[in-house]
């Protein structure tokens, strides 16, 4: 089944200031939509809208045509990587997966998963003995632990070099072609394979 | 199934972090070690003083560990995902409330027998100081995650925390010094917990914005 996401005329306040208006996109399975924007120009907010953190907006979201404001459970088919990495710092990255598994409720074998990122060797370390690369790709092991729809990535590229960028860019592809949706944001000069592009400077209210 | 996942999940993380079903308990011994350098060795008074230190280090130490139930998971961002889950936001804060009880007041029943021998507080007290825990610590717990709830996101609220909190678990002390009020107590934990959870899954709701 194909999966659409449509941002109609959506406008984001937050603390009663408007941080964009009008903004208005839609994207379909096998999609990467690649967000732009200056810093402040409301990239983290909008990713945070559309996985319904911030509830408060004018506008809609439609998920499969069904209205993302109203159908709540819809966003259980969203993976959100933030900026924060979710991990515990004095816990192993053995230790902390076992705890995502519990979140997300599943119980899979998660070897693939550690082979394709290439974390393996680093599963006995403690979180805060890594490097803050290191730390970034175990971060998007949550993206792989369950099978979702709609990817959200906030800033995904930091601290990755190019190798991981590129496995980065490989295993988005694959969820795409899976039916998949992912939407993410970006201020680096190096950017992955996008379809659609979206420039918050435009729709920003400075 | 999922209440099951999130309470194993907290309580595994309290197990991993491997200083926390310890903590509370050592806590609680520590306290009770200085209280003969404070008052002298004169036995028949310790006995009287006993309940008074066992619910004043209860207190303490949970508010030492109310970080653990929200704050710590909002830092680092497993709140996001926990919350992304679409579980009901009241679900996750009773997982919250559970998990904490356990982790940190179970430890601190489990020792109050051996403290009070060294106390030479008879078996009675003893059990009914349990009785009382037993009933009147879910309460406090309730209403440390509540607020710490409420000041998720702000910096350095540690402080003005616990001067909120200190103050509402004077009923829940008033009756834990009286020997035969459990079932006093075990309303006051109902009615924090009616309270808290409406205040905690309200400010979760919040919180993002």
């Amino acid at each position: 089944m194909s999966n659409k996401l449509i941002i109609q005329n959506l406008e984001c306040v937050r603390e009663d200031k408007i941080i964009f208006k009008r903004l208005s996109c839609d994207v379909e399975s096998n999609q990467t939509m690649l967000i732009r924007g200056k810093n402040g120009s409301g990239k983290t907010s909008l990713l945070r809208t559309i996985a319904g953190y911030i509830s408060k907006y004018n506008g809609s979201i439609l998920f499969n045509d069904n209205d993302l404001q109203v159908n709540t459970e819809l966003l259980s088919d969203f993976r959100f990587v933030g900026q924060k990495n979710s991990l515990k710092e004095n816990l192993t990255v053995q230790q902390n997966i076992e705890l995502w598994q519990l979140i997300y409720h599943t119980k899979n074998n998660v070897s693939e998963i550690l082979d394709l990122l290439d974390i393996k060797m680093l599963l006995n370390k403690d979180i805060d003995s890594l490097s803050d690369g290191q730390k970034k790709l175990i971060s998007l092991f949550r993206l792989l632990i369950s099978k979702a729809k709609v990817w959200l990535l906030d800033e995904p590229l930091v601290f990755l070099d190019t190798n991981k960028i590129k496995l980065l860019e490989n295993i988005i592809l694959q969820h795409n072609q899976s039916e998949g949706i992912t939407l993410y944001s970006s201020n680096n000069d190096i950017d992955l394979k996008y379809d659609l592009l979206i420039n918050m400077d435009d729709y920003a209210v400075l | 199934m999922q209440f099951y996942n999130l309470i194993s999940r907290d309580l595994k993380l309290a197990f991993y972090s491997n200083t926390n079903f310890l903590f509370a308990a050592s806590f609680l011994i520590l306290i009770l070690i200085l209280i003969p350098f404070v008052f002298g060795t004169n036995i028949s008074e310790f006995s009287i003083l006993f309940t008074g230190f066992i619910w004043i280090s209860i207190a303490l130490s949970i508010l030492l560990t109310l970080d653990r139930v929200f704050t710590s998971d909002y830092e680092d961002g497993n709140l996001d995902t926990i919350i992304l889950t679409q579980q009901p936001l009241e679900l996750i804060v009773c997982c919250k409330f559970i998990s904490h009880w356990i982790a940190n007041c179970i430890p601190i029943i489990m020792v109050i027998p051996i403290a009070g021998l060294l106390f030479e507080v008879n078996m009675q007290d003893i059990l009914n100081i349990i009785i009382n825990v037993f009933a009147g610590s879910p309460g406090m717990v309730f209403i440390g995650a509540a607020i710490s709830a409420l000041t998720l996101g702000s910096k350095r609220a540690d402080i003005y925390k616990t001067i909120i909190i200190i103050p509402l678990y004077i009923p829940f002390i008033i009756f834990g010094a009286n020997q035969e009020s459990g079932l006093v107590l075990l309303g006051l934990s109902l009615i924090a917990f009616i309270f808290s959870l409406f205040t905690s899954t309200y400010s979760l709701r919040l919180y993002a914005e």
